[in-house]
């Protein structure tokens, strides 16, 4: 998997990974730190949950984040790009999450680059605050429209947080079947969104 | 590559279900393909948006007030009882994030699990290996590894080897464990009624807190060895935050941040605290003097200070504390001190052995002393109290 260059940051200072643009500043607004990391919040977990692919573990380290970007906050450090640096903060906390559980038969090394090719999609692929917002306004109107079955499946993955093989069981299905029927859910779903991002709702 | 074969992969990454060669595949196209880069990120957000909104259906809002929030970092998993469960992990770090903003906010929070759920460690539950403990069911830790168990109410509990709990239902209680053998260390959610932790030897109310509880076996570590003992077991509470209620042989006792206790046939081995608030009077070496009145009468009491006594200064800023019956109460922050920090004429609340020797903790009040006795002797640093007499006993 291709690494992402690191580059330095306008204040010099970068982390290993390339990514943190940090500065110490005497007098910032530490609020506005709080503000933005409330505002791209989904975001963050994204990246969180795109690393650690689970829910749980995902939402322990977003809260692990949410305190270390107050308490950053509260001394005053002010990121020249909060993204960059939350999500440096927040890679931190993954490798430390993939520590902990010793999943390192995935070879530390994967994960280092696992980081770097998620660090480049962000990157690449910025998602405004605003945009997560409207999307997930539309997700909510495009559930609406999903047939009882699919939006019992989803419900129970979802809202339930059961595991496919568990949908299963609870639906008498086969595990294949509930797959097959999430990424169908998934993909209409998807199509819809973004249609009404387009404006053909 | 084929997009419905990129989804295939992405759905296998998320769900940790790649072989070797669809993650060697996967990692080539995301590497190769900006598009592929895309589709990932527009999948995993879509995946959060959706956790999001199919919770709406059980979402709760609450106006989140500053309260007792560690900004701390939480200890890794596995060290301590820290992370919090889904239900008020939106909510602490909007607490603590308002702790820095200062305004008010509401929250939309996230679903809580129906089931109790180990994250970690492994578990018998009703004498299968699992992973969900439905309401009723009996656990017991396998291996030589804690269990970290998310219960439903969100809160957590970090299970040591061996332990054994009974998952209470219970009407009159959020939750009711039943500690059947070991222990483990807590770390409870606040609000939401009375979240209940009962023993053979006593039982714990706990208000909003973090604590650690075991049950003793006579040989003092071997919890197999405790089952069917309770006659000559102990229990040990240890309090790190907020406050626990305990009942234990017709006694009631309310143990906050920092205390621990053992209780049980044994006793208690740790000497008893007693508290005295008043005036400070006199340090004078290896001792200090404080004055307050009883009953109209004032008195003085003299106690042995050394360098393991511990002080604590009132601050000017405030915080949240969990006060009777779990409702939040106002008080002063304190910061850490130090012997040279106490001075004659400050109001203070001691701390000392039940037998009035030696002083544990003194607290230096920010409020102004009080004006008792008469004016300040200025060659010694004393206050001379107007009708002195010796006390004996605590208050």
């Amino acid at each position: 998997m291709q690494a992402l260059a690191g580059q330095a940051s306008p204040a010099g200072l970068s982390d290993r990974h390339g990514a943190s643009v940090v500065q110490e500043q005497p007098s910032t607004d530490q609020s506005q730190v709080v503000k933005e990391f409330l505002r791209n919040r989904d975001v963050l977990f994204a990246y969180l949950l795109a690393f650690v692919r689970d829910y749980h573990a995902a939402e322990d380290l977003f809260q692990e984040l949410g305190l270390a970007v107050v308490s950053e906050s509260q001394k005053g450090t002010h990121p020249d790009s909060f993204m960059a640096w939350a999500r440096s903060l927040a890679r931190h906390r993954a490798m430390d999450y993939f520590r902990r559980q010793a999943r390192r038969q995935e070879g530390q090394q994967n994960i280092q680059q696992l980081g770097e090719v998620l660090d480049r999609a962000f990157d690449e692929n910025p998602v405004a605050a605003e945009e997560s917002q409207e999307r997930l306004r539309h997700l909510r109107e495009c559930l609406k429209r999903l047939g009882q079955r699919a939006r019992e499946i989803v419900d129970l993955r979802y809202k339930e947080h059961l595991t496919l093989r568990e949908i299963a069981a609870a639906i008498s299905w086969q595990e294949g079947s509930v797959k097959v029927a999430l990424a169908k859910a998934r993909r209409a779903l998807a199509e819809c969104v973004g249609r009404k991002l387009r404006g053909q709702a | 590559m084929n997009p419905s074969r990129l989804e295939d992969l992405l759905d296998g990454y998320l769900l940790l279900d790649l072989g070797q060669a669809e993650q060697a595949e996967l990692e080539e196209v995301l590497g190769s393909d900006a598009s592929a880069r895309k589709q990932l990120v527009e999948r995993v957000l879509m995946e959060v948006h959706l956790y999001r909104s199919c919770s709406d259906a059980g979402k709760t809002a609450v106006a989140v007030e500053p309260q007792q929030v560690r900004t701390e970092q939480t200890p890794a998993r596995g060290a301590g009882v820290s992370a919090r469960p889904a239900r008020w992990r939106w909510a602490a770090v909007a607490a603590a994030a308002l702790l820095a903003v200062g305004a008010g906010l509401l929250l939309v929070l996230w679903p809580t699990s129906r089931q109790a759920e180990v994250l970690s460690g492994s578990v018998l539950v009703n004498e299968v290996r699992g992973t969900r403990i439905p309401p009723g069911a009996t656990i017991k830790v396998l291996g030589e590894s804690p269990a970290v168990v998310r219960l439903t109410d969100g809160s957590r509990a970090e299970l040591e080897p061996s332990t054994e709990v009974v998952f209470r239902k219970s009407d009159s209680a959020r939750q009711v464990l039943e500690l059947i053998a070991g222990g483990g260390r807590f770390s409870v959610t606040r609000g939401g009624g009375q979240f209940r932790i009962e023993t053979t030897i006593g039982v714990l109310t706990v208000l909003g807190t973090e604590f650690s509880v075991r049950l003793l076996a006579p040989n003092g570590h071997d919890p197999e060895a405790a089952r069917g003992t309770a006659g000559k077991m102990a229990l040990s509470v240890s309090v790190a935050s907020g406050l626990v209620q305990v009942e234990s042989g017709g006694e009631t006792v309310t143990l906050e941040a920092g205390q621990s206790r053992r209780f049980g046939p044994e006793g208690d081995r740790r000497p008893k605290e007693v508290s005295h608030s008043g005036l400070l009077t006199r340090i004078d070496g290896g001792a200090i003097t404080i004055l307050r009145k009883r009953e109209k009468v004032e008195e003085t009491k003299t106690i042995a200070v050394d360098g393991d006594t511990k002080v604590l200064i009132e601050t000017d800023q405030m915080e949240f504390v969990p006060g009777e019956g779990g409702k939040m109460k106002q008080r002063p922050k304190v910061a850490q001190g130090a012997l040279a920090d106490l001075k004659a004429g400050q109001q203070v609340t001691v701390t000392c052995t039940e037998d009035g020797i030696k002083v544990l903790k003194v607290l230096i009040h920010r409020l102004p002393a009080p004006k008792i006795g008469k004016e300040k002797d200025k060659e010694g640093g004393t206050w001379a109290p107007s009708q002195p007499r010796r006390g004996k006993g605590g208050d």
